[in-house]
């Protein structure tokens, strides 16, 4: 069967032969239409005008660009469908477009007016639906972090304790919660713990002896009816590890697009975490920088406010390395300078969103060097 | 005010002290508060290196720049449309610039500032790691601008220049060595980049540090080989 090349422009539909000739050519009626099909076609599916485009066409092997066309081409419209990205005849189109919309009556003019009419139109459309969407999410997706990190340490408290009483020396040859999960969760039974078994979980040379040797010789109780439960517990607090990872990634993806300037400064850790300390970007934005210095450590600011204590010279701003990195009598004023570059990323990210992260950076970190050399003095 | 030629849409003007400039394709329009002179009958847009990396490059003095009256432009990572609101004056009337970003927040105000404003402009609110997605958008092009700052940033120039680059056109990337690595040399990553550009069949034409108007950033112009 021969071939016959799927291929979209914002003014219409083109069906062609191998060497770009036109088969079938359909316009959209106006910039409604183009935006429907578009969007359907960039979601993988054929829109209304693509569908009657090739039942009109009838026999051929259709050829998409983007394999989930192609999918849904054989299972909606039961045609012969591959993909292939680029294909040649979709490069030719693209490289003479104006010759290929004067087939369905438009000239190049015309195909430029409708496609930045088109592109303002769909990009648009896209701005209004994800604006603000994102940073209640962040403020949640924080918090979850959190309170999943708190939750995986407070599991592995009660699964040291379980744990403890069937093989009491693990616990304190093995400090890190992730090592100490890995292999209660991958061999619980003491009697597992061998040489080669070890290795393989990814245990470091030097300590297979030791650990199989305190398994060996281990003073806790044989425990066997309860020992899956205990798996079960060590493989639970896992699973949540990994959840926390795919919170924190998500985090990370969320801050690159909600407020990529304070991501650039702080990281999108921090840069969340104050986000939802101040209640949203925008409030963040709006904030005095010297509040931001403080965001995170408000029980502190009234406890000086009520005794006449010291007030705290940072917050949430304190986990930032340059910071806390600091030496003590630096900290407030490395913290004071932070606070303002973080005023400044935020605003910038919350009304303009014009991406000057490295600037604002660096500006930071001579102003950190500046402060270090003077103290130096 | 004097005004000297660099390349086709940019001028060095200079008074007091010498600046770079596009000449204004909206006559009256400031884009984002940028400066405005007019000399004999012409505007011009003043274009700040500090904020712009083809601008850095030029005063670093490169030689290669293949944007030009007419040129067909994708601009990968447009961002608010700072710099690619100077494309958009260069290229000019029968030119084209197809600007993506994939942050809604800087494409609001891209759209109101520069594609409502520009006819020569697409404004496509995509992943430039998809570049499939906007197909129906872009024509073949002679240049792509790659400035999206992100660790794949080679990778995604080049994907989108297998879909949509002519033969012999011009692939430009602003290499930001701290997004590809943070602890290796910048000179490493530079030279790690330009060797996936060559290897995936460009031919380097040129080099530029960008120092000290960007930090650790590197503008490296190539030409992909071949015929259609
Ligand atoms: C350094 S800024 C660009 C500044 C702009 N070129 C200028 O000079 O005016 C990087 C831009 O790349 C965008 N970006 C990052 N990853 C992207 C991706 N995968 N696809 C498209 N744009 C991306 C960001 O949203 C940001 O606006």
């Amino acid at each position: 069967m021969s071939k016959a090349f799927f291929v979209e422009t914002a003014a219409g539909i083109f069906i062609l032969d191998g060497d770009g000739n036109l088969v079938k050519g359909k316009a959209f009626k106006g910039a409604g239409e183009a935006e429907e099909e578009l969007a359907s076609l960039g979601e993988g599916k054929l829109g209304k005008l693509s569908t009657l485009a090739i039942k009109e066409c009838g026999k051929f092997e259709y050829v998409f660009e983007d394999p989930r066309l192609a999918a849904d081409a054989r299972e909606r419209l039961g045609v012969e469908a591959t993909s292939e990205a680029p294909s040649k005849p979709a490069m030719k189109l693209r490289s003479e477009i104006g010759r290929y919309v004067g087939e369905i009556g438009l000239s190049k003019e015309e195909y430029d007016e409708v496609r930045r009419k088109v592109s303002i139109n769909l990009a648009s459309k896209k701005v209004s639906e994800a604006s603000s969407a994102l940073d209640v999410s962040i403020v949640q997706a924080v918090n979850l972090l959190d309170e999943t990190d708190k939750c995986v340490n407070l599991l592995v408290s009660r699964l040291r304790e379980w744990y403890g009483l069937h093989f009491p020396e693990l616990w304190g040859a093995v400090q890190r919660n992730d090592r100490y999960l890995a292999l209660v969760s991958r061999l619980c039974d003491r009697s597992r713990f061998t040489p080669e078994n070890l290795k393989e979980a990814g245990v470091p040379e030097r300590q297979v002896g030791q650990l199989s040797k305190l398994a060996r010789e281990s003073s806790g109780a044989p425990l066997e009816t309860s020992l899956p439960q205990i798996k079960a517990l060590a493989d639970t607090i896992v699973l949540l590890g990994k959840r926390g990872e795919e919170t924190a990634k998500f985090l990370e993806e969320a801050m690159e697009l909600e407020a990529p300037n304070l991501k650039a400064l702080v990281g999108a850790s921090i840069g969340a975490r104050l986000v939802a300390q101040a209640g949203g970007l925008l409030n963040l934005a709006k904030m005095p920088s010297s509040k931001i210095q403080v965001l995170g450590a408000e029980k502190a600011l009234f406890r000086s406010m009520k005794t006449g204590s010291k007030p705290p010279k940072h917050g949430t701003i304190f986990q930032h390395a340059a910071v806390h990195g600091s030496p003590r009598k630096l900290r407030g004023k490395v913290a004071r300078a932070l606070a303002g570059k973080i005023a400044i990323a935020a605003r910038i990210d919350a009304f303009s969103g014009e991406f000057q992260g490295d600037r604002i950076g660096g500006e930071f970190e001579r102003r950190v060097e500046q402060l270090l050399k003077e103290a130096g003095k | 005010m004097k005004v000297e030629r660099k390349f086709d849409g940019v001028y060095f003007l200079a008074d007091e002290r010498a600046f770079l400039a596009t000449e204004n394709l909206k006559p009256g329009e400031s884009v984002y508060g940028e400066r405005i002179e007019r000399v004999g009958g012409k505007e011009y847009r003043e274009w700040d290196p500090h904020r712009s990396k083809p601008s850095a490059a030029i005063q670093k003095g490169c030689r290669a720049f293949p944007f030009a009256r007419g040129s067909k432009v994708l601009y990968l990572g447009a961002g608010s449309g700072t710099t690619a609101s100077h494309i958009s004056d260069i290229v000019g009337d029968e030119g084209k610039v197809f600007c993506v970003d994939v942050a809604y927040r800087p494409m609001r105000d891209f759209l109101e500032r520069v594609a409502k404003k520009r006819e020569n402009v697409v404004a496509i609110l995509s992943d430039a790691r998809h570049p499939l997605l906007y197909r129906w958008m872009v024509e073949e092009c002679d240049v792509a601008y790659c400035d999206v700052a992100q660790q794949d940033q080679t990778k995604i120039m080049l994907d989108n220049c297998e879909l949509y680059l002519k033969p012999g056109g011009h692939a430009v990337i602003a290499v930001k060595a701290r997004s590809i690595s943070s602890v290796a040399r910048p000179e490493e990553t530079y030279r790690e980049e330009a060797r996936k550009i060559r290897d995936a069949g460009y031919e380097i034409v040129e080099q530029v540090d960008l120092e000290p108007y960007a930090e650790a950033h590197r503008m490296i112009t190539s030409v992909r080989k071949g015929r259609r």
